[in-house]
């Protein structure tokens, strides 16, 4: 069941929402359990054999957070470390069973040429999301900052529907005091509209925005070998990809934080307007927040942490401690994160792509800051830079972000590198600008106007912001604000407007119920 | 502007959610370009049935509707020619499309009946009628038939009723931009495939999709294909009493076509086609006879060289099946006996 279907939006959902508010009131238990019975029948809407993988994930984390939290509690912190272990292997290898064991015997017997084969194996939806979700709870309670979690609240935890399927990835500090919650289970009409309109503008930017963008995007990626591509088809096809990846899943992330509140629970922020970053770090810290937080908490800073050490130990200069603290930790998040999006070879190639971006942005910071000290030094004003160099660092980064995007969305390298070359000019010039086959002119429309929704509007959180609507929204009220900005208030004004926005997301509906993209991660 | 109260606001929201809805429901369409949204899918045959309604001065004498079994049964060009060999020179449409559902034969027969008036229309029934509507009754129906839900218990009717809006803000637009959303405005000649359109044998869907009805199945293949579909017939849950509820589509639609034929003076009867050897009883039975007579074709189901799959035939049980039914038809073509 999808969130942007009639039968979640006009059958799940009311149901799920009725019953929880009518046990809730009864006992806050029958709410908590029904919920979390709801949630799990969600998930095995999709395939009911997979549901056991989403109980074994929660049954086994549950334990092993409860032993790593005892031994915690003991200071017995080598055995922590030792349990953490096995818990996250676990994890991982249920990850690495599902996500890339075809993966890796496919290679394995190209690599050797010999007959190895393994039978298909499904990938159960929504694995990479909830195996992290588990593994942070896993390093929390080794931190010390999970206590006495019981199975149901935990179980909940783990399988709040809202942000099952493809995240905001949560930890347990940000859901269980809001489970916890006095308020929790009671009913607020507050938190069901503001959650309706965060859904709302969700649902626009997936079914109005992303998937009219899918119809010009999704013929400039198939048979790849068979088109003709030149700079103005490449780009085409590049941005009108990017545009749709992005309202696509900051449409889901806000389908799920709406979602949520209806519940009574914020979320953390997934997005947060990204393609208006004015670096690859900065964008980095915008896209797909909540991903970004785990691995820079559980992949970079445990390697940069020691290398940090090491490199001081033996007293490496400026750029060979550069490349030891910053390169090598760097390189590894980002391959990881290119992986963990998919078991292919255009995920790696995207991963290093942006490894290589972010080092290059790091090295440029370095140079920055070297800059910097020198006019401090010389007791000149430090030179803030003027609108036009951030407008060329935006497009810097847009553009740079063009490339990789290609190959997230090819389905092989030798795709991706065909369109990556034409958009380099290395197959032709721009002459299909003009004969309308790079991009028709209502797929310039589109594009256009949803580029300048990009620029020019405000996010979801920045109209809802008088709200609180994330856990973490404080952090980035004052980031970006665009050039017309509007804040939602509710006024009859504010509700017919939202009543437009669900209605024209409701339509959209009916050109047929698309995936989200991060539904295949 | 003053703040409401939350709930207030919900009642606000909900009123212009649904204000917005029946506006919507309510845009002017142009009723051609409605047959012609479904030109690349299954039921692409549907623009023709309009156009051999409004477009095309033929006449009709006999009108066959049903779903897709009596498509890949009855071939028109056959069934004409067989009837002139007997005397009884006519001109014939079948108007049967892929997928079962009443409601849409309902509106398929009053556009027949708006420009030709037939002598006889042959309905094709099977063994077990369908719960449900058909699929394509929500794209091609008046906005004022998908808004009516008809019988009670129609469980196809808000599933329609919510796809109704989209399809007249799509069509009003489509008046105003034929060409950017592919719907010509007016009947083109040249995309007219004739008035007794053969649909019999191998065919090719507007979705591309080949259907390859001119071989013989292996009967192995035949009979794994009749035990699923044997699975998927389940009898009915509600009793005789409540058969108008869980039955509802049929039994009302038939209704209101006999009612429309009768109106018109138009003889109806009934053909009966069962899958490859089934022997079931017709299930609704004394339902239909109290509207006319039922011709019996379940003999072709023991032909297992004439099935392509569980329930169509190929072009072969076809051309058996049309020889047979031009005499029957032919009777039913003499004028009736007065009362």
């Amino acid at each position: 069941m999808l969130f942007n279907s009639l039968s979640f939006i006009f059958g799940f959902l009311p149901a799920a929402l009725l019953l929880f508010y009518l046990l809730g009131r009864v006992h806050r238990t029958a709410g908590v359990i029904f919920l979390t019975a709801a949630s799990l029948g969600f998930y095995a809407r999709w395939r009911p054999q997979d549901l056991w993988i989403l109980g074994f994930a929660i049954v086994f984390n549950f334990l092993v957070g409860g032993v790593i939290q005892r031994l915690h509690a003991a200071g017995r912190l080598r055995a922590v470390r030792g349990v953490l272990a096995i818990g996250v292997v676990v994890d991982l290898g249920l990850l690495g069973y599902y996500k890339y064991a075809n993966f890796v015997v496919d290679n394995l017997a190209l690599a050797t040429g010999r007959d190895i084969t393994l039978h298909h194996i499904v990938l159960p939806l929504a694995i990479s999301f909830f195996t992290f979700q588990k593994i942070a709870y896993l390093n929390d309670s080794a931190r010390g900052e999970v206590r006495g979690t019981g199975f149901l609240e935990f179980s909940l935890f783990a399988a709040f529907f809202p942000q099952l399927l493809s995240g905001p990835i949560v930890h347990y500090s940000e859901i269980i005091p809001q489970l916890r919650g006095r308020m929790f289970t009671r009913f607020q009409a507050r938190n069901l509209m503001i959650g309706l309109a965060i859904f709302s503008f969700g649902l626009f930017k997936k079914t109005v925005i992303a998937d009219t963008l899918a119809l010009y995007a999704n013929p400039l990626f198939t048979h790849v070998a068979s088109q003709h591509y030149d700079v103005a088809r490449g780009w085409s096809a590049s941005f009108s990809y990017m545009l749709q990846l992005y309202f696509d899943f900051s449409g889901y992330s806000d389908m799920a934080i709406g979602l949520a509140r209806m519940f009574g629970v914020k979320l953390p922020l997934n997005f947060h307007s990204p393609l208006r970053a004015a670096s690859i770090i900065d964008y980095w810290r915008r896209w797909h927040m909540s991903l970004q937080r785990f691995l820079l908490a559980y992949v970079y800073q445990p390697i940069a942490i020691p290398l940090n050490r090491w490199s001081a130990e033996r007293g490496f200069g400026r750029w060979p401690g550069f490349a030891v603290t910053v390169g090598v930790p760097t390189f590894v998040t980002f391959l990881l994160s290119g992986i963990w999006h998919g078991a292919g070879w255009t995920f790696i190639v995207f991963g290093l792509l942006h490894a290589l971006y972010v080092l290059t942005n790091q090295i440029w910071r370095e140079i920055e800051k070297a800059a910097r000290k020198r006019r401090r030094q010389a007791k000149l004003p430090p030179l803030e830079p003027g609108w036009l160099r951030i407008l060329g660092y935006r497009l810097l980064t847009t553009f740079a972000l063009g490339f990789t995007n290609v190959f997230f969305r090819a389905t092989s390298v030798a795709d991706g590198w065909t369109v990556s070359k034409a958009m380099l000019g290395l197959s032709g010039g721009i002459g299909s600008a003009f004969d309308g086959t790079a991009m028709s002119l209502d797929m310039a429309l589109v594009v256009g106007v949803a580029a300048l929704i990009v620029v020019l509007f405000p996010n979801t959180q920045q109209i809802m912001s008088a709200y609180r609507p994330a856990t973490n929204y404080a952090e980035w009220r004052g980031v970006n604000h665009p050039p017309l900005m509007w804040r939602w208030r509710p006024t009859p004004f504010g509700f017919a407007f939202l009543a437009a926005v669900f209605f024209a997301g409701l339509m959209m509906v009916q050109r047929g119920e698309a995936v989200f993209l991060y539904f295949n991660f | 502007m003053k703040r409401v109260h939350w709930l207030r606001g919900a009642v606000v929201f909900a009123t212009a959610v649904a204000g917005l809805c029946v506006a919507a429901a309510a845009l002017p369409d142009n009723e051609y370009q409605r047959y012609e949204t479904l030109e690349k899918t299954i039921q692409n045959r549907i623009r023709w049935i309009y156009e051999r309604v409004h477009d095309d001065p033929a006449p009709v004498d006999v009108a066959l509707i049903g779903s897709s079994r009596f498509g890949a049964g009855i071939s028109v060009p056959q069934l004409e020619a067989g009837l002139r060999r007997l005397g009884t020179p006519v001109r014939a449409v079948n108007f049967s499309l892929p997928e079962n559902g009443r409601d849409l034969n309902w509106v398929l027969l009053d556009q027949l009946l708006t420009t030709k008036t037939p002598r006889l229309l042959v309905i094709g029934v099977i063994e077990k009628p369908g719960r449900y509507g058909h699929p394509a009754f929500k794209y091609v129906a008046p906005a004022a038939a998908v808004a009516d839900p008809a019988y009670f218990g129609n469980l196809d009717y808000l599933h329609n009723l919510i796809y109704l809006p989209y399809r007249q803000m799509r069509l009003f637009a489509a008046v105003h931009f034929p060409e950017l959303l592919g719907l010509p405005l007016t009947f083109d000649p040249a995309r007219y495939p004739g008035s007794n359109l053969e649909t019999t044998g191998t065919t090719r869907t507007g979705d591309n999709i080949l259907l390859a009805r001119d071989r013989v199945v292996p009967r192995a293949h035949l009979d794994a294909l009749v035990a699923r579909y044997r699975r998927g017939l389940n009898p009915p849950i509600l009793g005789s009493r409540l058969a108008d509820v869980e039955f509802g589509d049929e039994r009302t639609y038939i209704r209101r076509m006999v009612a429309l034929a009768r109106a018109k003076h138009v003889r109806v009867a009934f053909l009966y086609m069962t899958y490859f050897s089934g022997g079931d009883a017709i299930q609704e039975r004394p339902f239909y006879t109290q509207y006319g007579p039922i011709i019996d074709a379940s003999w072709v189901a023991t032909h297992p060289e004439w099935f392509t799959d569980a329930v169509h035939l190929n072009k072969f049980g076809a051309q058996a099946l049309t020889a047979w039914l031009a005499p029957r038809v032919a009777v039913l073509l003499r004028p009736e006996p007065a009362a």
